[in-house]
């Protein structure tokens, strides 16, 4: 029942050339575009960042609707911050019903935080549909590779977070058989207050730290036994390579975003 | 690092996303989604006490980069600090008395670790979506405190009854 109200992680298999990008470009884009969405100041901006993710949505070929439907759990938050900001931002009044006026500076205040939200999300969400997660720690792993020096142990995080992406299907199957197994008993997560909710769930969550940790202790065993010892002269079945197409994308992006800084 | 604690951790993280993306639910508060209430914390304040305040650090900000993954909503990188803070500040104070863990000090670390995260974290939700302070502070602030006892309660369990970390 929950894992079909759930997707876990939402990657779109596919052929197009953003797929095939480098993990790494990938990763670095978003990060960069995240952090310029931050220091962009005015309207043109946001239309240059919005034609930057128009152009990589139609080049990976995500459908439209795809996109719309990953914004629908955060358009809530999104109308009202924009209401918020229209109604609580001082200025000259445009409109007045009672005591709340929509003021042109909130006006362009709630447009400006709807189009950064917006884009924030679309762009982040663009990274985890064309990337497979497996990748997307590959492309950590590599990028952590230059803090190795100062003692990061880069293989050992990218291997937590495999087995986290790994087992998050697996431990809420856990979780829901634990779920039932206590309704059997008469345990009721569902009606009640805040605090009845929270406490209804520590009968769900100390039998699921335990086979957890029982997993951990299987998991780690299998490793060894197969000769897993980390990081150090470790080979990988596949290599992640910069290509001509992660140059390109890099430029585009690089233009793209100088741009959006500039105008 | 010990094979065991690569895969403990990783499992730990899995925990704690499941908890905070799947288990939790948002209250509306202040006018934005103000307030989550879930034990996503839990695994990560484990993490940090079995394994030691980096291990615990790197849990939590890898459990908010998975679970942005996993949601694909809200990716800030204020609330990756944040999910650090909650696996540092344990691993700080709980990991070098954690054969001898008393009560005591696993409320204190609870509550400061507790308080300072909701602070900061209300903080980011200022900045990202321009929200009222007086509006949002209580009631967040109101629910640690009552969330604090639960997570004491439930480490205490975890830790010395059951002895997570001997299985």
């Amino acid at each position: 029942m929950l894992r079909n109200s759930v997707t876990i992680g939402q990657y779109l298999p596919g052929e197009s050339p953003v797929h095939r990008l480098d993990p790494r470009t990938k990763i670095l884009g978003v990060l960069a575009y995240v952090i310029i969405l931050f220091l962009v100041k005015d309207f043109l901006g946001y239309g240059i960042m919005a034609i930057i993710t128009a152009l990589t949505a139609s080049a990976a070929r995500i459908p439209v609707k795809m996109l719309i439907r990953g914004l629908r759990p955060v358009l809530f938050i999104i109308i009202l911050t924009v209401a918020l900001n229209a109604i609580m931002t001082p200025g000259e009044v445009l409109y007045r019903l009672g005591p709340l006026a929509v003021t042109r500076e909130g006006l362009f205040q709630a447009a400006m935080m709807a189009c950064r939200l917006l884009l924030l999300i679309v762009t982040t969400s663009m990274l985890t549909l064309t990337t497979a997660p497996i990748d997307l720690t590959d492309g950590l792993e590599y990028l952590m590779g230059p803090f190795r020096r100062i003692g990061v142990p880069a293989h050992e995080l990218a291997m937590m977070m495999t087995i986290a992406l790994r087992f998050i299907p697996t431990l809420l199957d856990e979780a829901e058989r634990i779920m039932k197994a206590q309704m059997a008993r008469g345990a009721d997560f569902q009606s009640g207050g805040f605090v009845q909710r929270a406490k209804s769930m520590v009968p769900l969550l100390v039998p699921l730290f335990v086979s957890a940790f029982r997993r951990a202790d299987d998991l780690a065993l299998a490793m060894e036994a197969r000769c897993y010892r980390g990081g150090e002269g470790r080979s990988r079945f596949k290599i992640l390579r910069l290509g001509s197409r992660d140059v390109a994308a890099g430029v585009f992006m690089a233009a793209g975003f100088a741009v959006a800084l500039v105008v | 690092m010990r094979t065991k604690t690569v895969v403990t951790v990783g499992l730990l993280i899995a925990v704690s996303v499941i908890l905070t993306r799947l288990f939790g639910f948002m209250v509306p508060v202040g006018g934005v989604m103000g307030l989550r209430i879930s034990f996503g914390e839990l695994p990560i304040y484990l993490s940090g006490m079995l394994f030691g305040p980096l291990v615990g650090a790197a849990a939590g900000a890898m459990a908010d980069l998975i679970g942005v993954a996993v949601a694909g909503i809200d990716f800030f990188p204020g609330f990756t600090l944040s999910a650090a803070l909650a696996g540092f500040i344990p691993g700080l104070l709980l990991y070098p008395h954690r054969s001898n863990l008393r009560l005591p000090r696993l409320l204190v670390t609870l509550i400061l670790t507790g308080f300072l995260v909701t602070l900061l974290n209300t903080y980011w939700i200022v900045l990202l979506y321009r929200a009222a302070v007086v509006a949002l502070l209580p009631p967040r602030l109101i629910s640690r405190a009552v969330m604090i006892p639960l997570h004491a309660g439930i480490l205490w369990l975890l830790v010395n009854r059951v002895r997570v970390d001997r299985l």
